[in-house]
């Protein structure tokens, strides 16, 4: 059985003053990832995607962090590097303290059961040939949760848990929709009771009824479990309901980190209020309102702009922005918000100002 | 636990259910199902049917059709409907068999190519070029010459030629597959790769490969017929349809005694389009699809 862990039903509150005594349980230090692009005859590099730029963060037991950004800004990168799908080109991961891709062979192991990921895509992420059951179990029996007696018993529950019937564990894949699949795709992250679940768009491919239900199922599981989400996607909405902490990604580095309210309440940086006005309110009044919308492209993640990234298609930019380039400032004065932009700064305003007029 | 097993069962079957109706809709497929099966029946009971034993000189030298040889005599005055059952079931044993080695070859080593992929598939299809690189025949013609024709022999030599189109088959799937999320799940829960490559990829590849595997087999019945054909194959007197045609080699049986080369040349024929409207029909029944 699924031991419940101490609960997070104190609320944010609570977790905000625990943050700072517990350990954080995954430590992201200077993460870089680039993608070689080959080309020629004889196949040589001629440049490198730059996927993430030098990312640092810490997650704490049982808080939920969201990462957002436009398509290609780096999120799923990071993702795939936490569960140690590719190698980092720079830059350590740790879990509990250790550096993931420097562990003893069992240790591997453990962490591997212990860092689970849902996908985006709930029709690639199960094996059509496989009945529910085989897909639920075998990694179970593996990392020795259940014997093999006890596996159509721990299956079930499983199935229980995520809103599906017991008697489903017989079907194949073909026979559910999307939003029964991304259960199953859920339950297989749970059969091996995790610690952290990055959960990689996990409702971008399903409808909006069922996003709901699949957002309110995720949640109802961390309070009763305790997990650990890294949320990553691109739907503000999604994104701000389940999230404590959120961080704004662009082109591959951060822009903007905070607690999920107040960075929607008092964003810090432009891109975040672009973001945040992109998103549509289903209210006819405010169908006219001001918004600033982001138009034109974002740059080729080959040729990143220099300077601040964001500036060729910032409403705030300067001169300054052109060649200097912003790194995460404290927006409030207890340094739990973070933002790159010294023009929206409030705390920083007046120093950069004057350091821009004197270039 | 019981009523899991229900389920599993009732699919399976519903599955089948569909696959088979939409193989039914190939009607040459059918015909060539039916074909195929009663030649395989007939080749089996060979040595119970046949009117005479394939190798006994029965009667007079190259006479025509008549009530008691129904295809004629050869040149030595064999039965030929005889030898024709008896060389049916060499040749279909060729093909089988020479299929078998080939894919067990091809499977492994596409599988191996896709899943680790690097040096070792670098290694694996330049090698794979290489032996489809070789002049086919002569790569054939060769081999037999080394190491002498024969029953196994033939079968071995035309498996060895055969598994590099199953490779590169297996090898393009296991790359597509590896690609689907439930394999990043097996990776990022830690699976074995054993079980990633035999229990998650491999059964995926297996429609492909069965519909592959048949052309094949029509490729090895046509290859022994040639090897027979010119000597390098099943050795006389054994039968097989490539040796039984090697009698008609010259222009006069050609022309006036269609009895020696006609039924056989036609079974071949019929043999190998059988297999090859399997194949297609196979291709659409695999494919879910395809409704």
């Amino acid at each position: 059985m699924l031991e419940k862990r101490d609960g997070r039903d104190d609320g944010v509150e609570e977790s905000e003053v625990c943050m700072e005594q517990k350990e954080p349980l995954l430590e992201v230090k200077g993460l870089k990832k680039y993608y070689p692009i080959k080309d020629g005859i004889i196949t040589h590099t001629i440049g490198h995607i730059t996927a993430v730029d030098g990312v640092d963060f810490k997650l704490y037991p049982g808080e939920t962090l969201g990462l957002v950004g436009e398509s290609g800004c780096g999120k799923s990168t990071i993702g795939r590097q936490i569960v140690a799908l590719e190698n980092p080109s720079e830059g350590e991961i740790l879990y509990k303290g250790r550096p993931i891709r420097r562990m003893a062979k069992d240790e591997t192991k453990e962490m591997k059961r212990n860092i689970q990921m849902i996908f985006q895509d709930p029709y690639s992420s199960l094996n059509p040939r496989k009945t529910v059951f085989e897909i639920l179990s075998y990694p179970m029996l593996y990392h020795k949760i259940c014997s093999e007696r006890e596996a159509p018993k721990e299956v079930e529950r499983l199935l229980d848990l995520v809103g599906l019937s017991k008697n489903m564990a017989g079907r194949y894949p073909h026979e559910f929709s999307g939003g029964q699949r991304q259960r199953i795709g859920i339950a297989r992250a749970l059969s091996l009771r995790p610690e952290l679940i990055i959960c990689d768009e996990p409702v971008s491919a399903l409808d909006v009824s069922i996003q709901a239900q699949i957002l309110n199922l995720l949640k109802n599981l961390q309070k009763e479990f305790g997990f650990t989400y890294l949320f990553i996607g691109h739907g503000l909405d999604a994104v701000h309901y389940i999230s404590d902490r959120i961080a704004v990604m662009y082109l591959g580095k951060f822009m903007e980190t905070g607690q999920a309210q107040e960075l929607f309440e008092n964003p810090g940086h432009p891109y975040t209020v672009a973001l945040c006005n992109a998103s549509p309110i289903p209210d006819p009044k405010v169908r006219d309102r001001n918004r600033r919308i982001l138009t034109d492209e974002i740059p080729s993640n080959v040729d990143i702009p220099a300077g601040c990234r964001f500036h060729p298609r910032c409403f705030c930019s300067t001169e300054h922005c052109k060649f200097h380039e912003p790194s995460l400032l404290s927006v409030n004065e207890s340094g739990t918000h973070m933002a790159a932009c010294p023009i929206m700064n409030p705390l920083q305003r007046q120093e950069e100002t004057e350091a821009c007029i004197s270039i | 636990m019981i009523k899991r097993k229900i389920d599993k069962k009732e699919m399976n079957y519903r599955y089948q259910n569909r696959s088979w109706e939409r193989f039914k809709r190939h009607k040459l497929a059918l015909a060539g199902l039916v074909f195929l099966i009663v030649m395989s029946l007939l080749a089996l009971l060979a040595p119970w049917i046949a009117p005479y034993d394939p190798n006994e000189v029965a009667g007079g030298f190259s006479k025509a059709p008549s009530l008691q040889f129904i295809f004629g005599t050869d040149q030595v005055g064999r039965d030929v409907f005889s030898r024709l059952l008896h060389g049916t079931r060499i040749s279909l044993l060729v093909g089988l068999a020479a299929t078998a080695v080939s894919t067990v070859i091809g499977v492994i080593l596409g599988l191996i190519s896709g899943y680790f992929g690097g040096w070792v598939d670098m290694v694996i299809m330049r090698f794979t070029d290489m032996v489809m690189s070789f002049p086919y025949i002569l790569l054939v013609l060769v081999s037999a010459a080394i190491f002498g024709p024969g029953l196994l022999n033939i079968i071995l030599i035309l498996g060895f030629v055969d598994w590099p189109g199953v490779a590169r088959l297996v090898r393009g799937n296991v790359l597509a597959i590896r690609e689907n999320n439930f394999i990043k799940a097996d990776l990022v829960a830690g699976l074995p790769g054993k079980y990633i490559l035999f229990s998650e990829i491999l059964p995926n590849t297996i429609a492909p490969i069965l519909i592959y595997a048949t052309s094949v087999v029509a490729i090895s019945i046509l290859d022994e017929a040639a090897l027979s054909f010119l000597g390098m194959g099943i050795q006389p007197p054994q039968a097989s349809l490539g040796n039984m045609l090697n009698g008609a080699q010259s222009l006069s049986v050609l022309t006036s005694k269609p009895w020696l080369w006609i039924p056989t040349g036609s079974l071949i024929v019929l043999l190998v389009i059988s297999i090859n409207f399997i194949g297609d029909a196979l291709r659409d029944a695999f494919d879910p699809s395809g409704n």
